[in-house]
């Protein structure tokens, strides 16, 4: 391991740096911001130190689980996003490659099986994951269980809601294993339900014109979608969001100076720093809602956790049949007032850019503009700015035709 | 709920779907090799994608038999959501051994939804009769196996066509590549030809072979293939379903899930060590693994298969492709110079 790497490692597990960071972020920063560091420094802290078992999930293991069994979850999915952020994902995927792994299968996966050749991940107590929305997933994860020897429990996903119980006894049978003495999902539940309304009120909230919120931005934040719910940080941190939305929809204060296009984003959009953005302010489009934002599931009922959760997990709108991710996408369009849609095709990505094709066949049925934009979420190597850019600037022509002749 | 058909005809797209089941419910069960990928439904899923997947739905798009899925892996997936408003249906397979009262319970639920009560005396009659006619299916491609093992017949080609006739329900024909290869043996020395210890014996594995050319390609170079660990070979058939006479479902559900483990599973260690018994009772010199372009399944158990071979010191050759990759040139001298190490080594 090269010296950055080394020095990388030991930051993570150094508790005198998180103390330093929490302190500086409870100074200087303040509402949702401020939460969500402050979260992410706890987490990431309780994970590297050890201070209670870490389980490593694949994103879309409900959160609540892990909290409702007294762990911390560690994300590797999430991770490679960071890695990409702080510029670190092309030389962890190098790693990856040369110990055969296909480039051709997601880089996301690549990346986190890279970060713990590079020792830059918390050692896992235990792995679960799920079977559903990919297969790189729950496929990456029991090799790198393998790696530290550790258990590896995979939940089976059915894709039709009616099979739920399935899911739900195995969940039961997970948990009993994870807690002899039995879990309480009451509390951890109460948390994800209240952060769940705040949530709501956050999406709400989103609906107003100008967008006060951007889609960039809250898929920077889309790691508290996945990790956080269940837990008080989660909890403050929708809470925050919404009151400060609440202050920016009265002030009327949009993110975009001048907004004359709004857009929604399918997926998620690349980690590290590239142009899409920003030629899309210029060009007067804001991405005023993203999938991944959504809330597919229903509030959780502690009554019946284990099939709750199960629900939660079918619920998502990249599972199940497709005829639902439709339905919800044409929701969304609905109250968002959007003018076109853009999919973000990520590379190895078989769930979410195999249905890309159908749900431009279905938008282009009803004259609604849809750009699949090919790319990388983590791996700079597949970004093409040029080509990219012109795309984008070919689709906002296109929206701000029909918008001209009156078809949207 | 049942659905009505316009036809009985079935299409299967996965190993783990018990053509005895369909035979006893009074369809005509089939499974699609495409030979290609056509043209049609092709601007529904991405280039960069799985090709057996997009050969299918060129197949089924715009048909009226039932195309039923095993909820095998993302690409399979997709061509479900593409035909989902036609005639589709997605059966759940679990990923692991210890789960055939869910499988059964997903069986009875594809029956009902076919129009046929799981409980029915004489589906239930019919469906051991039919366990017991593929099982002797079964152990006739097995004797061909044997018989292209032991260096009787031209080509393992052979096999793959065995395993085309065992959906097609043609056992005679099957009977009649058993019996051609052990005359072939016994009259025309295939056994002496075969039997050179110098020509090294290698297996093919694969999540999905996708058509037979590479075992082409792999014979042309040299080579003698002594194991075919693909759905479109041993994955198929090499397996007997144990029948219990007072449950013949729970049989069925319980004897596919242990078959042959495929890379779909999530029990490596299990398929490791069953690819491990094919490399040691085959005697083979080598593996050759082809990872059909863009899948996900191969990637990963091709890495499984890789640590094992190296920690054992043993040869592995990858080789990526899509439909007719056996007719590429730069595979044939990989091939060959696969070959060529394989008899330094020998």
């Amino acid at each position: 391991m090269d010296r950055k790497f080394r020095w990388i490692s030991k930051g993570l597990h150094n508790n005198f740096l998180y103390n330093l960071g929490k302190l500086g972020v409870n100074l200087r920063m303040k509402g949702y911001m401020k939460e969500a560091l402050l979260y992410f420094l706890r987490e990431t802290q309780a994970a590297f130190t050890g201070r209670r078992p870490v389980i490593w999930c694949s994103t879309f293991i409900p959160s609540e689980l892990v909290y409702a069994v007294g762990g911390v979850p560690f994300m590797p999915e999430v991770a490679a996003g960071f890695a990409a952020a702080v510029g670190v994902a092309n030389e962890v995927l190098l790693e990856a490659e040369g110990d055969w792994l296909n480039a051709d299968l997601c880089s996301i996966h690549r990346c986190g099986t890279g970060l713990v050749k590079k020792e830059l991940v918390p050692k896992p107590d235990l792995i679960i994951s799920s079977s559903h929305l990919c297969d790189g997933a729950k496929k990456y994860l029991q090799y790198i269980s393998y790696q530290f020897d550790c258990p590896y429990y995979l939940l089976e996903t059915p894709y039709q809601l009616e099979d739920a119980g399935w899911l739900a006894e195995q969940i039961r049978s997970l948990t009993k294993e994870l807690a002899k003495g039995g879990v309480d999902f009451g509390p951890v539940f109460s948390l994800s339900n209240r952060a769940y309304r705040y949530h709501q009120r956050v999406n709400q909230l989103r609906k107003a014109v100008p967008a006060t919120f951007s889609g960039e931005h809250a898929m920077n934040l889309v790691p508290m979608e996945f990790m956080s719910f269940g837990s008080k940080g989660g909890l403050r941190f929708y809470r925050e969001l919404a009151e400060e939305l609440e202050g920016r929809v009265k002030g009327g204060e949009g993110v975009i100076p001048e907004e004359r296009y709004r857009l929604l984003w399918l997926h998620l959009k690349p980690y590290y720093p590239q142009q899409i953005f920003s030629s899309l302010r210029e060009m007067g489009a804001v991405i005023a809602f993203e999938e991944y934002s959504q809330l597919y599931w229903e509030l959780l009922d502690p009554e019946k956790p284990y099939l709750s959760l199960a629900r939660k997990m079918i619920n998502h709108f990249g599972w199940g049949p497709l005829q639902r991710q439709l339905e919800r996408i044409y929701k969304l369009i609905y109250d968002y007032q959007i003018d076109g849609v853009i999919g973000f095709s990520q590379w190895g990505c078989r769930q979410s850019s195999g249905r890309m094709g159908m749900i431009k066949d279905s938008l282009k049925k009803k004259g609604i503009p849809f750009l699949n934009l090919d790319g990388d979420l983590v791996d700079t190597r597949n970004y093409r700015e040029g080509q990219l850019l012109t795309r984008l600037q070919a689709f906002v022509e296109l929206i701000d035709e029909q918008k001209g002749c009156g078809v949207c | 709920m049942s659905k009505v058909l316009k036809n009985k005809e079935v299409n299967l797209n996965c190993s783990y779907l018990p053509p005895e089941l369909f035979a006893a419910a009074g369809f005509n069960s089939g499974r699609l090799w495409p030979e290609g990928i056509g043209n049609k439904g092709q601007g529904l899923l991405p280039y960069d994608f799985c090709p057996y997947s997009r050969a299918f739905l060129s197949m089924v798009a715009g048909s009226q038999d039932l195309s039923l899925f095993a909820n095998s892996c993302d690409a399979m997936r997709r061509v479900y959501d593409a035909l989902a408003e036609e005639y589709a249906y997605l059966l759940e397979v679990p990923r692991v051994t210890t789960q055939p009262g869910y499988f059964q319970y997903q069986l009875e639920k594809l029956l009902t939804y076919l129009g046929i009560d799981p409980e029915n005396r004489q589906f239930r009659e019919s469906l051991r009769e039919n366990i017991k006619l593929y099982n002797y299916r079964r152990k006739l491609l097995k004797r061909l196996l044997e018989n292209l093992i032991g260096g009787a017949g031209p080509s393992f080609s052979l096999l793959i066509e065995g395993v085309k006739y065992y959906y097609q329900q043609q056992t005679v024909k099957i009977a009649g590549l058993v019996s051609d290869t052990r005359l072939k043996q016994d009259e025309e020395g295939y056994v002496s030809n075969h039997s050179d210890q110098r020509i090294p014996r290698v297996i093919i594995s694969s999540s999905c072979l996708l058509d037979g050319r590479l075992v082409k390609l792999v014979e042309e170079s040299g080579l003698r293939i002594v194991g075919l660990d693909s759905c479109l070979g041993e994955r198929s058939f090499n397996f007997q379903i144990e029948l219990k006479e007072d449950n013949p479902l729970e049989s069925l559900a319980r004897g596919y899930l242990n078959k042959p483990a495929c890379p779909r599973t999530m029990e490596p260690k299990r398929r490791v060590a069953e690819v491990k018994r094919l490399i040691t009772s085959r005697d083979a010199d080598g593996l050759i693994y082809f990872m059909p372009k863009f899948c996900d399944q191969a990637g990963y158990d091709f890495k499984f298969l890789k640590e094992n071979a190296r920690e054992n010191n043993f040869p592995l050759l990858l080789v990526e492709g899509e439909y007719q990759a056996g007719e590429s040139g730069q595979l044939n001298t990989r091939i060959t110079a696969f070959r060529e190490s394989l008899e330094r080594i020998k």
